[in-house]
């Protein structure tokens, strides 16, 4: 990014320059001392030239303090010899000749360089110059008119100044999270060749189931890790992760395994619906580890027929029979009360040695 | 005794293939082996196996690859790390009967391995949850594929929930070869409409 600003910059620089040795071409029978102007051009041109060279040979120098107030005081000198260098009357009678383009370059690289801050004084200091090129010149600062034109000048370079300084401070951002997240990515990939598939081996090959749930646990973060945040941010994302989140907590607690579905098209759920599957659900895992004693449950949400959600936990724990059993406070209060008071049903399905089935649905 | 199952076995990293090759054990005789799509379409060719099982991501193509050049020759199960990847629905578009996740317990292996050479689809929840959602896009698009039947998405929602076979078969009062024909059929449809390139299109141009 540095390098392609400053390469548009150096494009300018020359355009700029070019443009100034027009107009002393044109307005040299006003000169009054054209071996000033002549000379001052020349100073310009070398410096056009070293940054040229600098910029093939040595980018990073481009933007140390010593070619960037080079630039500037060599602007800042076109400027203030502007008075010196042609006839009294001048100061007023057109704008700025010598170098009225020329020096924003050097208050452009600035900007680059140190910052919208760095490159809004430079501006003021060039305006400044133009103050003492109106004094050298003979002519008084005596009409508000004139302290407008000057105020006028200053502003403009400063506020172009400020201007690229913040541009190049927001690319240079921009620039920084891009190759963040290519980083993410070369490293996702890499460890989703050879690490995952490591810990797979270890998990399905350990003799020791704590040596396999270990495997499992460390796979499972390092998932979260790679894949959680690289969703789409949203709804889905949230009911995703929270529900993985559910699904962990039941690993942990009772060694089980639980696996997470969620479509990627699910309806946008308000914060109450989404807080109520997330709680329906985690109740739904605890009570399928404490009570049923189920080493495998399954978590399905997809979009259902009316615009809603529908979620299902399924265990292969010791189920129960519905018609005799009172149903405890997990049931009633934590996924009954609370999907209902999202505005939702629950349905539960269960008999003894066939596992129990939790149903949800919940409005969008 | 029953015959042996004859499997052809893909995987770049040799130690999942010796991984597989002792999980699998007696009931299965591993005829042919690969590191790459093109050796393991070279093997299943020479050897016509029961079932081949191909890694998700290999050099030269991975186990789409396989899937789409020797789909109709054997059955195709691949195997995979992921479970959230579109690179599965492709797969199993292509050709392939169906994946299976490689921390997959050796038990489970065997017993979808067996279903696969057997001419069963190896329907996971994960994969029937993504053919759903694949489905209900296609829906949404109307691109002239032939919907999902009532039952069907019934059988597959059923699938996606945890049920096996068995008991989706119980649960709706239709045998359990009845359950093992929808599968069949709504694989059937997901192969037709990727043959006739209806879900690239929908893809290309869909939600994504």
């Amino acid at each position: 990014m540095e390098r392609s600003a400053l390469q548009g910059l150096a494009a300018f620089r020359w355009g700029a320059w070019l443009w100034m040795a027009t107009v002393l071409l044109v307005s040299r029978g006003d000169l009054e001392r054209a071996w000033l102007a002549l000379s001052l051009v020349g100073l310009a041109l070398a410096v056009t030239v070293a940054h040229t060279v600098l910029l093939r040979t040595n980018p990073a120098a481009l933007c140390r303090p010593g070619p960037v107030a080079a630039e500037l005081a060599v602007g800042a000198t076109l400027v203030l010899c502007d008075g010196v260098a042609y006839g009294p009357g001048h100061a007023f009678s057109t704008s700025q000749s010598l170098g009225s383009v020329w020096p924003l370059t050097g208050i452009l690289n600035a900007g680059i360089a140190f910052g919208p801050l760095v490159a809004a004084s430079s501006g003021v200091l060039i305006g400044l110059a133009r103050v003492g090129a109106v004094l050298l010149n003979g002519a008084s600062l005596d009409s508000g008119g004139r302290i407008l034109s000057v105020v006028n000048t200053t502003v403009f370079y400063a506020l172009g100044g400020a201007a690229a300084g913040y541009l190049a401070r927001l690319l240079r951002k921009a620039e920084a999270e891009i190759s963040a997240a290519r980083a993410r990515e070369e490293v996702a990939r890499t460890l989703h060749d050879g690490v995952l598939q490591t810990l797979a081996v270890v998990e399905r090959r350990a003799t020791d189931p704590a040596l396999s749930r270990l495997a499992r646990e460390q796979e499972r973060e390092l998932r979260d890790w790679l894949f959680g945040s690289a969703q789409p941010a949203g709804v889905v994302a949230d009911v995703g992760t929270a529900l993985r989140a559910a699904a962990a907590r039941f690993e942990d607690a009772f060694g089980g395994r639980a696996q997470v579905l969620v479509a990627d098209d699910l309806p946008p759920l308000e914060r109450a619906a989404v807080a109520a599957l997330t709680g329906a659900v985690g109740e739904a895992l605890a009570n399928a580890g404490k009570h049923g004693r189920a080493s495998k449950v399954q978590v399905y949400v997809e979009p259902d027929e009316a615009g809603g959600v529908f979620c299902s936990v399924k265990d292969d724990g010791v189920g129960f029979d519905p018609a005799t059993t009172v149903e405890g406070i997990g049931l009633s209060r934590s996924i009954r009360g609370r999907v209902a008071e999202a505005g939702g049903r629950v349905e539960i399905v269960s008999a003894p040695g066939d596992g129990t089935e939790v149903l949800l649905w919940l409005p969008s | 005794m029953a015959p042996l199952i004859r499997v052809v076995l893909a995987d770049d990293h040799p130690i999942w293939r010796d991984g597989v090759r002792a999980d699998l054990g007696d009931g299965f005789w591993v005829v042919g082996e690969a590191g790459n799509a093109e050796e393991a379409i070279t093997a299943i060719r020479r050897h016509k196996p029961d079932v081949a099982v191909c890694d998700l991501q290999m050099p030269g193509g991975g186990g789409i690859k396989v899937a789409r050049e020797c789909g109709e020759e054997t059955r195709i199960v691949i195997l995979t790390v992921s479970e959230q990847e579109r690179d599965l629905l492709d797969a199993v578009a292509a050709g392939a009967v169906g994946y299976l996740v490689k921390s997959t317990p050796g038990p489970e292996l065997r017993a979808a391995l067996w279903k696969a050479a057997h001419g069963e689809p190896v329907f996971s929840p994960a994969l029937a949850a993504l053919v759903l959602g694949e489905f209900r896009k296609l829906a949404k698009k109307s691109s002239g594929v032939s919907p999902l039947s009532e039952r069907e998405r019934e059988v597959l929602q059923l699938v996606a929930r945890g049920h096996s076979y068995k008991e989706i078969g119980a649960k709706l009062f239709i045998a359990e070869k009845t359950v093992e024909n929808h599968v069949r059929n709504i694989l059937g449809k997901l192969h037709l409409s990727r043959r006739q390139e209806l879900i690239r299109y929908a893809l290309e141009h869909g939600i994504e």
